[in-house]
């Protein structure tokens, strides 16, 4: 078993995600890559590498493993052990994007919403939030644009950092909060 | 005389009736390697996104793929929302294999040409 897969399964232990086998189902297919892509993103110490056209963010690497060792989707047996680092990535990961309301009964489409802006933020860093729209539009045209709003602000909490809290964000922040709304 | 260039001429067009003619098109060539690239499969919205070809035009070359057993149609729930995903079988492997080692031979021997 890779290490990185090792890490992915100690990731879905500490959420308590309980999926199918991946080979036998694709929700816990989706799932995973959209879930890893963001925790790489986040900081947590993976090597996978993802795509975005067409059905990302996604990882063959990852595909792979999970391939390989489906059962341990079922069983997360590991012996990896998340740090403190991690547990903090994980934690923010939950409370943002987990749990958040929308989930509840449209939780596949903001995971790839969320894992999409993220993307896409981080390959044009110097995009505005209405260039990030319309872009992740042009590549996921099926998402709502309301769920699109949603994942924008999100990955904005996600990438937070306090020192960044100046005025002018706080406005940004708000004016997006509205949309939300 | 360059009998290596005659012997990569006569390949390519034994090869050639080793192909599905009817898979040999664009969009069929590419629907296998899509489905190829992305083993988990790909939800039919996925395809159109991508494609940006009608929903009629993908439809009917998923059929044909399907009918031929290259491909596998799958059932999925998405958010309340019944959807579909297509995944590739070892049939369609197969006959990706054949267009593409035919295409290499192709390839092959151009470089030969323009080695000359």
């Amino acid at each position: 078993m890779s290490e990185d897969f090792k890490k992915v399964i100690s990731v879905l232990k500490y959420w308590d995600m309980y999926l199918e086998r991946p080979n036998r189902n694709y929700g816990s297919r989706f799932k995973i890559q959209k879930l890893t892509y963001l925790c790489k993103s986040m900081g947590f110490p993976l090597k996978y590498q993802f795509t975005l056209y067409i059905s990302g963010p996604y990882s063959t690497g990852l595909t792979r493993d999970y391939f390989n060792a489906p059962q341990l989707i079922e069983t997360l047996e590991t012996d990896y052990i998340l740090n403190e680092v991690d547990l903090e990535i994980l934690d923010k990961i939950n409370e943002y994007v987990l749990i958040h309301p929308i989930t509840n009964n449209y939780e596949s489409e903001f995971l790839e919403a969320v894992s999409t802006v993220d993307y896409l933020k981080k390959r044009y860093p110097d995009m505005l939030d209405d260039e990030i729209f319309a872009k992740t539009k042009e590549v996921k045209q099926y998402l709502k644009d309301s769920i699109v709003v949603i994942a924008i602000n999100t990955v904005k909490k996600l990438l937070f950092k306090p020192e960044f809290l100046t005025e002018e964000v706080q406005e940004e922040i708000d004016i997006w909060d509205k949309a939300e709304d | 005389m360059n009998f290596n260039q005659d012997e990569i001429i006569k390949e390519v067009f034994e090869k050639k009736n080793q192909i599905n003619s009817n898979t040999f098109t664009i969009t069929r060539f590419i629907l296998l390697t899509l489905l190829s690239y992305f083993i988990d499969g790909l939800q039919f919205r996925e395809l159109k996104a991508s494609l940006k070809i009608s929903d009629g035009n993908i439809a009917s070359n998923l059929l044909y793929l399907t009918k031929m057993g290259y491909i596998n149609k799958n059932a999925l729930e998405f958010d309340n929302k019944k959807l579909h995903y297509y995944t590739i079988t070892e049939n369609g492997k197969e006959e990706l294999k054949k267009i593409l080692n035919w295409m290499e031979l192709i390839k092959k021997l151009l470089g030969e040409t323009n080695n000359e």
